[in-house]
């Protein structure tokens, strides 16, 4: 299996804090790997230094075999690498189909396009129109987002990291606070798109990490203290002791 | 339809009514109107879509005439020449303030292009011979089109409705276009913005070349409207005014800005007349339209409108 995501060593401090502590996994292409650990645990700090948003202090990430240290955000995003965030982050002035094409139109390369940027634009929002559709949510393209209930804002969310195409995606909790028929519906919708994309999923709903992941990695005060298959991380007995005991499973 | 004509058919109409009908000095005062509309309306695509607050504004908009003030003089008063240097000084301005205080924070955007205005000011004002100092620029030649030249008030009129159209057509067709797009979602939610793979930078980078180009082709006439470019027309006041200028018209409208600086400049010019405390009545407009039409004036005109319409239909 190669790998898309290569994590070496990684570490990051908040003052004398360490957040995070030699974090090392692989993620695999097309792989869904599950990243579980108690609140605190390091998990959305580790997101926010593999995209960019945070500068680790040691360690070195590799994305599709290269080198991305150092990159900005947007030269991540521009080799393949997207991401959602634990509280819907989207513009909540804009409507949903506006929403999925400002992504649209940036992956086509058209973002910043003046002149001939009508044709771009319309095609985008073609495009947005039949993501919303594919989704269900066609009857609520010209919606604005701030009019939307939290479920659906966290569908849009996906939806737009998924009009990049990305060859990795990370997920950070993006069935918090739906209800099970809604998670159901996102996660499907994450998988009949992801043939070619590899997820790097947070939850803590164990039965949605157990049921949907290839590999599961436990984080617990900023390390990695177990990985392996749902069924070898359920009978590792620190990762119980650590994780899975404290939620009675 | 119906709307695109009324939309081309009225401004050219009041236009030329105008041309026909109103006296020098009015012509020139609505020149003057138009020039600061167009500069107040490319400070719009910064606040209203950018959500780039500016206090340097007047910088791009005087530096430019100071510039196609000093080119006239050199060169004579083609109005290419005029426009172009003019243009030119804008962007330049624009680009060396975007790359000083577009890395920093918000707070610190306001403090920072204040600050690059002000270094606008110094200059116009101890460089005396070049800018004239304190005295400023007089004295320009008329400008020239061809073989014609525009130095009559209903000529400069009609040159600066011709620019405010062309700049209201480009204005709001860069907002339309995906950058202009991809500058409100930069207002909206930059983190968002930089997760989708955007360059805020870049975003905004062009977004305050474009409005240096805007404010600098306005600023290149001013000084031939004006009959006179002095260092007040780049100092920080200024800019003030012109963000004033944007609230009472309504910002995020493009041609509210028009509104407002025909607002402010009226009392202005018919006020100060009467009394020195025009500035009064220029703050009791500002405070009442925040309270009343916190959109501005455009925004009111608007909702007019949609009255109109629903009792007409
Ligand atoms: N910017 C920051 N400055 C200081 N400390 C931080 C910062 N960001 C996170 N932390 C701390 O780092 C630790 C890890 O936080 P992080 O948000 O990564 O945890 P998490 O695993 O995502 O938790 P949760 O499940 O609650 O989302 C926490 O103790 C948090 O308080
Ligand atoms: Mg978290």
């Amino acid at each position: 299996m190669t790998a898309i995501l290569e994590l070496r060593g990684v570490g990051k401090r908040f003052g004398a804090f360490s957040a995070l502590r030699d974090v090392a996994f692989d993620v695999g292409e097309r792989e869904t790997v599950g990243l579980i650990g108690p609140n605190g645990a390091g998990k959305t700090t580790l997101f926010n230094v593999i995209t960019g948003f945070l500068r680790p202090d040691e360690g070195s990430i590799r994305l599709a075999g290269q080198s991305i240290d150092g990159m900005a955000p947007a030269q991540r995003v521009a080799r393949g690498l997207a991401r959602t965030f634990q509280t819907a982050m989207v513009f909540p002035g804009l409507t949903a189909r506006e929403n999925i094409a400002m992504a649209v139109r940036q992956h086509a390369g058209d973002g910043l396009r003046w002149f001939g940027g009508a044709r771009a634009a319309s095609a985008a929002a073609e495009i947005a129109v039949r993501l919303l559709g594919d989704a269900g949510l066609a009857h609520r393209a010209e919606t604005p987002l701030r009019d939307m209930s939290h479920g659906e804002r966290r569908i849009v969310d996906a939806l737009m990291s998924l009009a990049l195409s990305p060859r990795l995606l990370l997920l950070d909790e993006p069935t918090a606070g739906l209800t099970r028929a809604e998670s159901d519906r996102l996660l499907g919708i994450l998988r009949r798109n992801h043939a070619d994309t590899a997820l790097l999923l947070v939850a803590h709903d164990i039965d949605i990490v157990f049921g949907h992941c290839d590999r599961v990695v436990v984080m617990e005060l900023g390390r990695v203290i177990g990985s392996g298959t749902p069924a070898e991380v359920r009978e590792d007995a620190e990762v119980r002791r650590a994780y899975l005991g404290s939620t009675g499973g | 339809m119906k709307r695109n004509i009324a939309m081309v058919a009225l401004p050219a109409a009041a236009a030329a009514a105008a041309a026909l009908l109103a006296d020098d000095f009015v012509l020139r005062f609505l020149a003057e109107i138009l020039l600061f509309g167009i500069a107040v309306m490319s400070l719009d695509i910064l606040i209203g879509f950018g959500g780039l607050m500016s206090l340097g504004h007047a910088a791009l908009f005087g530096g430019a005439a100071y510039a196609a003030a000093i080119a006239a003089r050199q060169w004579g008063g083609d109005v290419a020449l005029v426009l172009g240097s003019g243009i030119a000084t804008g962007m330049v301005l624009a680009a060396l303030m975007g790359v000083v205080v577009l890395r920093s924070g918000h707070l610190f955007l306001l403090i920072l292009t204040l600050l690059m205005g002000q270094m606008v000011w110094e200059v116009a004002f101890h460089w005396r011979e070049v800018t004239g100092g304190a005295d400023g620029l007089r004295g320009l030649p008329a400008l020239s089109l061809g073989p014609w030249t525009l130095s009559t008030a209903r000529a400069l009129f009609l040159l600066a409705a011709l620019l405010a159209a062309v700049a209201f057509v480009v204005g709001r067709s860069f907002v339309a276009a995906p950058i202009g797009r991809a500058l409100v979602g930069t207002r909206e939610e930059p983190i968002r913005m930089a997760a989708l793979g955007y360059s805020l930078f870049a975003v905004r980078f062009r977004a305050l070349v474009l409005a240096g180009a805007l404010a600098g082709a306005a600023g290149a006439l001013f000084p031939f409207v004006n009959l006179y470019v002095g260092p007040q027309s780049v100092h920080w006041t200024q800019s003030a005014a012109m963000v004033i200028m944007l609230v009472i018209g309504g910002i995020g409208s493009l041609w509210g800005a028009f509104i407002g600086s025909a607002v402010y400049l009226g009392i202005q010019t018919y006020l100060s007349a009467y009394t020195d405390r025009w500035q009064l009545c220029v703050g009791l407009v500002f405070v009442l339209t925040v309270l009343l039409l916190p959109n501005g004036i455009a925004s009111g005109l608007r909702i007019l409108r949609d009255r109109l319409r629903r009792r007409g239909a």
